[in-house]
């Protein structure tokens, strides 16, 4: 009875149990704490500030910009939005790229229309399209998610439809077929479930990648101006001609960046290492 | 024999499948994996089909549970085409005719314990069964097959070969089918196991009146179950008869090669039959030999078996019953008869 649990159990020590899986999840959870409960304990960064461009110190602990607001406060402000939207996004590409891959995996009609379809979405380049569309529908945190998600899914479609066709192809699938389960019924109580651990990893590594392209594309001018992101907090710097000068406004906002991205992309890879029983640990 | 109904009927069965990377020639070949089939099984009958590997037998079973479609022919369901019913007839029929799988330890889902597995087709045939009795159900299919119903929260990896091939039996047996198709049930078991799944199968058969096509290439089980056996080569029937005259007295050189390979236990007795060995490997189905697929091994051949197909027919000398064979220089000579319709 008990022994799924405990194979899960021993799957999730091996996946958290070594220094840099236990790491990179208690960074996600710092970090998903902080968009949380964040803006409740720092105040919202406002401006007429006396103290402008101040370097870090004690009262302010990332510094100050042209304007005098805090940096810490726009960082812990900015990592609602930032996580907001990249894990907003993330899901609207599994959600479509999930049920594109399974449906490409099992429905062999689809797949050659599918296939097409995920080459020709990996073949755009991404980023102009982005901005384009963006600039079209309106810049918000909402277009953000809408243009960045449905532009994203097609690594996890290819993704989901190369295993799912692994497990297609398996005889219990044959005989669920003979007990005459339909071609939903199909994907959604036998290949679906065999594949979710992978679409929790891509969840991670998809959200990694959204939270780039939302910090980028703020960085460029598309994101909601009324609140904080930390692609804003950078182009705050460059805009005001103080990024060469003022370190601490595009250290810390890109030290954000770079952490969420690693800790979400280490946590995707150690969980789909523990699930292949030739390279447990490292 | 005939006083029983036919429950499936197999007409002239074809299943094609393409070459890949055939390129761009007009005549895409085929793999004529299965090339016309044909024969009748009787309420409560078992049939078994014997062939080596790539003989079709497997195509075969797949074909007559609706898993691949038929390049030609038909498999009849008491008269209804398994292939061509409407969608609101199909799991009514559909259900009717149930597979047991090869492989124990992959036609099982290894994420549903013994209780879901059960339960799976009392959820895809809504009707068959009201939700409060399905469970009573379960039990009683587990304990028919003879498995613990005190394991029914364990997962297939918690079970043996053989316990998992009899979950897969009660599987096939829950949705009451008239006819099962066992692909190869026993050859991935332990001998000793396989005896007692094919004693489960005989005695489920014996209680529930079922319908067996009994697919296997060790010709001792297909003995021991079958009343009656087809054998295969290449894509079709070469000869097919009850099991008794099929082993006592094969007509078809073909039968009597695959007879003579099987393993003698008596030492005093073996090198008493000589062995029959088969020169070089089966031709490709993509490109049969012409008249008799079975000539270019032949040690009977002659040019007449190149020049013309030899049909299935005849009936068997000394005990009269339907035996028929496809060979023009059958070793034991079954009278011709004209019609085919009483087979």
């Amino acid at each position: 009875m008990t022994a799924p649990l405990v194979v899960t159990r021993a799957r999730r020590r091996r996946a958290f149990g070594s220094p840099s899986g236990y790491l990179s999840v208690a960074l996600l959870l710092l970090f998903a704490l902080t968009a949380v409960f964040g803006p409740m304990l720092v105040d919202k960064p406002r401006g007429l500030g006396a103290d402008i461009l101040q370097s870090p110190s004690a009262q302010h602990w990332f510094g100050t910009d042209d304007l005098g607001q805090d940096v810490f406060a726009q960082v812990i402000w900015g990592t609602r939005i930032s996580m907001a939207v990249g894990v907003a996004a993330s899901l609207i590409a599994i959600v479509i790229g999930t049920a594109l891959g399974l449906l490409g995996a099992y429905v062999k009609r689809l797949d050659p229309f599918i296939s097409t379809l995920v080459d020709v979405m990996l073949s755009l380049p991404l980023l102009p399209l982005m901005i384009l569309v963006t600039a079209l529908v309106g810049a918000s945190a909402t277009s953000l998610i809408v243009v960045i998600g449905l532009l994203s899914w097609a690594e996890v479609a290819r993704l989901i439809r190369s295993n799912g066709m692994v497990v297609a192809s398996m005889p219990y699938i044959d005989g669920a077929k003979v007990l005459g389960a339909g071609p939903l019924r199909i994907i959604g109580t036998e290949l679906l479930p065999a594949v979710s651990p992978l679409i929790v990893v891509s969840v991670l590594l998809t959200a990694a990648r959204a939270v780039i392209s939302e910090a980028g594309l703020s960085f460029l001018g598309m994101g909601d101006p009324s609140s904080w992101s930390w692609g804003r907090i950078l182009l705050n710097a460059q805009r005001s001609g103080v990024i060469a000068t003022a370190w601490w406004q595009t250290l810390f906002p890109s030290l954000a960046i770079l952490l969420l991205v690693l800790s979400a992309t280490i946590a995707g890879i150690r969980y789909n290492d523990s699930r292949d029983p030739r390279t447990r640990g490292v | 024999m005939d006083a029983h109904e036919v429950v499936l009927s197999v007409q002239d069965l074809a299943r094609h499948f393409p070459v890949r990377g055939a390129g761009l020639s007009r005549e895409k070949p085929v793999v004529r994996a299965l090339d016309g089939v044909s024969f009748d099984l009787r309420k409560g009958e078992t049939l078994g089909v014997v062939g080596e590997s790539g003989c079709g037998k497997s195509t075969l079973a797949r074909t007559i549970v609706g898993l691949e479609r038929p390049t030609s022919g038909r498999v009849l369901f008491r008269g209804t085409d398994v292939h061509r019913t409407s969608a609101r007839q199909m799991p009514a029929l559909r259900r009717q005719v149930q597979i047991v799988l090869q492989d124990p330890y992959a036609s099982l889902n290894p994420r549903r314990t013994l209780r879901d597995a059960l339960m799976q087709p009392f959820e895809i045939h809504r009707d068959l069964l009201p939700r409060a009795k399905r469970m009573a159900r379960v039990q009683e299919l587990v304990e028919l097959v003879g498995l613990n119903p005190d394991h029914l929260d364990r997962y297939p990896f918690q079970f043996s070969g053989g316990q998992r091939q009899r979950i897969g039996i009660a599987r096939a047996l829950s949705v009451e089918p008239e006819v099962i198709v066992c692909d190869e049930p026993v050859s991935a078991l332990d001998v000793s196991i396989q005896a007692q799944v094919v004693n489960l199968l005989q005695r489920l058969q014996a209680e529930l009146g079922l319908a067996y096509v009994f697919i296997a290439h060790d010709l001792s089980v297909v003995r021991h179950i079958s009343d009656r056996i087809a054998v295969m080569y290449l894509g079709r029937v070469a000869e097919i008869g009850s099991g008794h005259d099929v082993y006592a007295s094969p007509a078809h050189p073909y039968t009597e090669a695959l007879l003579s390979a099987v393993p003698v236990p008596d030492p005093a007795r073996r090198g008493m039959a000589g062995r029959r060995l088969l020169a070089g490997d089966p031709p490709s189905p993509v490109d049969p030999p012409s008249g008799c697929r079975f000539r270019t091994r032949c040690w009977l051949a002659t040019e007449a078996c190149a020049a013309v197909e030899p049909l299935l027919g005849g009936v068997h000398p000394s005990t009269r019953a339907p035996h028929h064979v496809a060979c023009h220089h059958p070793l034991t000579a079954p009278e011709l008869v004209t019609s085919t319709k009483d087979f």
